[in-house]
């Protein structure tokens, strides 16, 4: 199926005009009825409409250089497709499930020759890309940054992250396809959709600066005040949000829940609380995981948490249970062991929602039934770094 | 946006020759968003510009004081490549000025 995938479709009467215009070398095809089929070609399996229980992976067990994003039916506990795409590649999906903007950088010999960054629209249904837009000023390279790129509210604009050293943002204008500028964050780093068109990105000092585009293209900047301490208690730098709530949450390092309020275009930090007791701190546990240890639940007001037993310095450490939180009083309701420890989690945004949780290289697929999570199925061989469900940002 | 890291050695004590390159090097990010504290932060300046700079400073140079450096890292740059071209082009010397985006970079097209 992988390869089926990777080749462009070819319906029979293009096809018979492709051979018609070769006509003067193989007269005899451009004769009446069925056209031969091409040697070596296959139709593209075209796919269901994406389903909220699909999950796209970044994958990148095989290469780094050829990094896949697989797309897993949770369901049915199958990979359903692939997109072959390049040197640590970022994506997002549009909420419509309309098309996947993948973020991708090529060298001309492979591993050397010529760099090339762009955007490239893939679609959902044959995962065949189609536009691209070339980003000049280069992208973020980094493993598992899954807010070095991300969509405004309207579908508008893409915003991906650079570090060149200075860190800035490129503007891609989806409508026109065409890059636009490149706005410089100061200390501050990646971009949190906030609205329209505009974005948020998270400062060295514990701030956010909120970054909008007017309607007349000015370029506006506001820092918000600091409300983390980076030294004594850093949040994750991927913060659970989806696309059309007017929150989002960051969680600390060691605990403390940081929700930010979405607001005209701004990212405005609000009260914080802890999701520890006093014993649970002092028997070790903490958040951590890899790449995406949060995820969120948007109308059942739940956020669910990666958490493991550990000392200080342990944020990387896979978490072995998942904490469900409530985001309206702030507690936590429940607290599930996973079948294996799990660097990302992520949730689908239904009624029915499905919570996936990998491993090194195995997708476990949990139901969610109240709070509590039943293991339904494991997906072998998906190496992956971070998740994404349709609906996110 | 440049490419590089501007250099500190033979260059930084240079921005230091105008009350605004004075302030500049105070509010750029990476001095601004430091976990050091203001007197941590004044002193590790004033070394580094003598250390690195010492040659370019200007001969009337004083220390950075804590209250001064308090107050300019509360207004931390949020267009450090204008800014640091604004102080450049003031000093007056185009060989020094690094190539930076055109200030009208920073406005967005509109679109049709």
């Amino acid at each position: 199926m992988h390869q089926n995938l990777k080749r462009i479709r070819v319906p029979a009467i293009l096809s018979l005009t492709l051979l018609a215009s070769v006509g003067a070398v193989s007269p005899r095809n451009t004769l009446a009825g069925p056209a031969a089929p091409i040697e070596g070609a296959s139709p593209v399996v075209i796919l269901p409409e994406p389903s909220p229980h699909w999950v796209y992976l970044i994958d990148h067990s095989s290469s780094l250089v050829v990094t896949n994003i697989t797309v897993v039916d949770g369901d049915a506990g199958k990979v359903v497709g692939t997109i072959s795409s390049s040197f640590l590649p970022n994506f997002v999906i549009t909420p419509d499930a309309h098309t996947i903007y993948v973020s991708e950088t090529y060298w001309s010999r492979g591993t050397r020759g010529v760099r090339s960054d762009m955007i490239t629209a893939y679609s959902p249904r044959t995962l065949v890309p189609s536009t691209e837009v070339e980003l000049p000023s280069g992208r973020l390279l980094a493993n598992g940054k899954k807010y070095g790129l991300s969509l405004s509210a309207d579908g508008h604009y893409l915003f991906s992250a650079n570090m060149r050293p200075g860190t800035s943002v490129s503007v891609i204008d989806l409508k026109n396809s065409t890059w636009v500028t490149e706005i410089e964050t100061p200390g501050c780093f990646l971009a949190y959709p906030t609205g329209v068109a505009s974005f948020a990105s998270v400062c060295g000092n514990g701030a956010l600066m909120n970054v909008s585009i007017s309607a007349t293209g000015e370029v506006r900047k506001a820092v918000t005040r600091p409300f983390f301490n980076p030294e004594r208690d850093p949040v994750f730098d991927a913060p659970a949000m989806v696309s059309g709530d007017d929150h989002f949450y960051f969680v600390s390092y060691h605990g403390q829940v940081w929700p930010v309020t979405r607001v005209d275009g701004r990212a405005e930090p609000g009260p914080s609380w802890n999701i520890l007791t006093e014993e649970e701190r002092r028997s070790g546990w903490r958040p951590g995981g890899f790449y995406q240890l949060l995820a969120v639940h948007a109308k059942h007001k739940r956020l669910f948490v990666l958490m493991h037993q550990g000392g200080e310095w342990t944020h990387k450490q896979y978490g072995t249970q998942v904490w469900v939180v409530n985001t309206e009083t702030g507690r936590v309701v429940r607290r599930d062991s996973l079948v294996a420890p799990a660097s990302s989690i992520a949730v689908t945004l239904d009624d029915d929602a499905l919570l996936f949780a990998i491993n090194e290289s195995t997708l476990s697929v949990y139901r969610i039934v109240g709070d509590s999570l039943r293991h339904v199925r494991d997906v072998k061989n998906v190496g992956a770094s971070f998740m994404s469900v349709l609906g996110e940002g | 946006m440049s490419d590089r890291v501007p250099a500190l050695r033979h260059a930084v004590g240079y921005l230091l020759r105008s009350p605004e390159g004075r302030a500049y090097v105070a509010r750029v990010p990476g001095v601004a968003y430091s976990a050091l504290s203001n007197a941590e932060l004044s002193a590790l300046l004033n070394w580094m510009v003598v250390e690195f700079s010492a040659q370019e400073l200007p001969a009337d140079w004083v220390p950075y004081t804590t209250e001064e450096v308090a107050a300019l890292r509360a207004r931390p740059l949020t267009e450090v490549a204008l800014e640091r071209t604004r102080v450049l082009r003031a000093l007056g010397d185009a060989a020094v000025a690094p190539v930076v985006a055109p200030v009208d970079a920073y406005v967005i097209r509109t679109t049709p």
